[in-house]
């Protein structure tokens, strides 16, 4: 009954958290100005809905994809940009912006995506044949480190300054200026990525006892993998694709969700992807009110709030007996 | 039904780890596996687990081989205690418990009153019943093997597969753990135990598996097998039989086989 108490109470926050995000922002448009003719109800109707939408879808993919990553490697400083795919797809988005020298959503979108498909099928290949989160976790790093390594030697032979300057504005991760178009770009990959995702709860659960405990419970490991592998792809990849990079969503989420719904890995899934949506509409809400020499990128916005909250999160695991 | 192993060689990675093993373990009886380190015993019980392939032989259950059973019906006929321990997150000692009853509940579906009732079932059947609301970090090491064991139990297999269990336990909680496992027989369960102690292979026993360097070196009543000659053979000692309480005789090691070390 707790879990469904959190559960409501999360998506709760969740509504309220959207509803707030469309009325808030430089110019505040109280709910009395809504399905109004009056160009308030433009501003959220065409700019605030679509921008909504993709925080909130986002927001879910996040957090979802965090708690299920902490879950398979059994590590709890593990996040998104673990697996390679945030990285590979920015590399996707920069090479199509050095190549063609434009940056309709369309292109980037194809490029990011192609990319993290890319390196999604090139971890499901190595996990399908190693069955080992050590294996897994270290294809991620060279996968992460490489599209960094290329993305900075793309940076450094782009063709004009414009170039460059819009590859480092992209890389930066915003909800800016989001059309509906985007959305329907990015919120399909979304919603199945994390479909893939919230199957892997049992076998989640199985893996807290270790590889081969799970698989004498009858856990497929490979195919958890896989799922893991493809529904993170999917929502890391389309993620990335339409706001760029953002970070720590997934692993601040699931640490401030652990003490309330317990530390089973299963039963943070749920909680985990609401949690997600609501720090990214909350922070995406305050980054337009809180204004210091324009706004603040929420990728910045992001880091800024998670890298202090890493460094208490390491701190407090060398007292631990967990590590 | 018996676990067949029928000339079965394995290997991981390069290395051949299990040459030719061939035995019949028989339900209702405790088994234990014994042999030096690195002799292949983890490897012999995670093929019984149907968790490795072999290279050639089988094990075989029913008339099948066991790493050929479907994932989830494998896993309500055999339940392996892997040697490591490992509880990744601090979770509740019933949710923990709970995961044995993974294979036998169907998918989206949450627990069933029989899934609840097994899972009350095996904390009491390890003594376990008061410490059900606690989490694993605040269990002794113990009381995590005791938690563990009913992890396994849950599931109701018809086989135990324990892989030292008595490793990192005082000698209170491995007479304690011994006697558990015993004890188990009596419903028809099968148990198969790693062991690396050679009284208590002798006290707890009905057969024993004796292997070196992957080959079976004796396979019989704990008696037979326990005897001078086999353990000469696979561990390289001289034992001294001293007799229990009721007479029966206990393998003391007391020092190296003299050709085996000059």
């Amino acid at each position: 009954m707790k879990r469904f108490g959190v559960i409501g109470g999360l998506a709760a926050l969740v509504a309220l958290l959207f509803l707030g995000s469309l009325m808030a922002g430089k110019a505040w448009v109280p709910l009395s100005s809504w399905f109004t003719p009056s160009p308030l109800w433009w501003i959220v109707a065409e700019l605030r809905l679509p921008r909504a939408i993709l925080g909130l879808a986002i927001g879910s993919g996040l957090g979802l994809t965090g708690a299920v990553l902490q879950g398979y490697l059994r590590n709890p400083l593990a996040d998104p940009a673990v697996v390679g795919v945030s990285s590979s797809a920015a590399l996707g988005a920069v090479a199509m912006i050095v190549i063609f020298s434009v940056s309709t959503p369309l292109l980037i979108f194809g490029g990011a995506m192609a990319a993290a498909c890319l390196s999604m099928f090139l971890l499901a290949a190595l996990a399908w044949r190693a069955e080992s989160a050590v294996a897994f976790i270290l294809a991620g790093t060279v996968l992460a480190s490489l599209s960094g390594a290329l993305t900075a030697f793309l940076i450094s032979v782009a063709p004009n300054p414009y170039a460059v300057a819009e590859i480092i504005d992209w890389i930066m991760g915003s909800l800016t200026d989001r059309s509906f178009a985007e959305a329907q770009l990015a919120v399909p990959f979304i919603a199945i990525g994390c479909g893939l995702l919230l199957l892997t709860g049992r076998a989640l659960d199985a893996l807290t006892l270790g590889e081969a405990a799970a698989r004498s419970m009858g856990v497929r490991v490979a195919r958890t993998q896989l799922l893991i592998v493809l529904g993170s792809g999917l929502v890391v990849g389309a993620s990335v694709a339409v706001t760029g990079v953002i970070g720590f969503v997934g692993l601040i989420v699931p640490h401030l969700l652990r003490p309330v719904t317990g530390a089973r890995p299963g039963a943070l899934l749920l909680p985990s992807m609401l949690g997600g949506a609501a720090l990214v509409l909350a922070a995406d809400s305050l980054v337009r009110i809180v204004r210091i020499a324009g706004e603040i990128r929420l990728g910045v916005a992001m880091a800024l709030l998670g890298a202090p909250f890493f460094f208490a999160l390491l701190l407090r695991m060398r007292s631990s007996a967990w590590t | 039904m018996d676990l067949n192993i029928r000339d079965l060689d394995v290997s991981l990675g390069a290395r051949k780890v299990l040459r030719g093993v061939s035995a019949t373990l028989r339900p209702g009886r405790v088994t234990a596996i014994l042999g030096p380190n690195g002799s292949g015993k983890t490897t012999l019980v995670k093929s019984l687990a149907g968790l490795i392939d072999a290279d050639a032989g089988s094990v075989g259950y029913g008339g099948r081989a066991v790493p050929r059973i479907p994932p989830q019906e494998r896993a309500r006929t055999i339940g392996y205690l892997p040697q490591d321990g490992a509880v990744h997150w601090n979770i509740g000692v019933r949710d923990l418990v709970s995961l044995g009853r993974l294979p036998h509940r169907s998918p989206f579906a949450g627990p069933s009153e029989t899934d609840q009732a097994a899972v009350t079932e095996a904390l009491a059947a390890t003594g376990t019943l008061e410490l059900a609301e606690r989490r694993a970090e605040e269990l002794s090491g113990g009381e995590r093997a005791r938690v563990l064991l009913a992890r396994v139990l849950a599931g109701r297999p018809e086989w135990l597969l324990a892989d030292e269990p008595l490793a990192s336990l005082d000698p209170v909680h491995q007479l304690d753990m011994l006697a558990q496992l015993r004890a188990l027989t009596a419903s028809g369960m099968g148990v198969v135990i790693v062991l690396h102690d050679l009284i208590q292979a002798a006290r707890a026993a009905d057969d024993v598996l004796l292997i070196n360097q992957g080959r079976v070196v004796a396979f019989g009543s704990a008696k037979e097998a326990l005897a001078h000659q086999p353990l000469r053979e696979a561990f390289g000692v001289e034992v001294m039989m001293m007799p229990d309480g009721e007479g029966n005789p206990l393998p003391v090691p007391i020092g190296r086989t003299s050709t085996r070390n000059p």
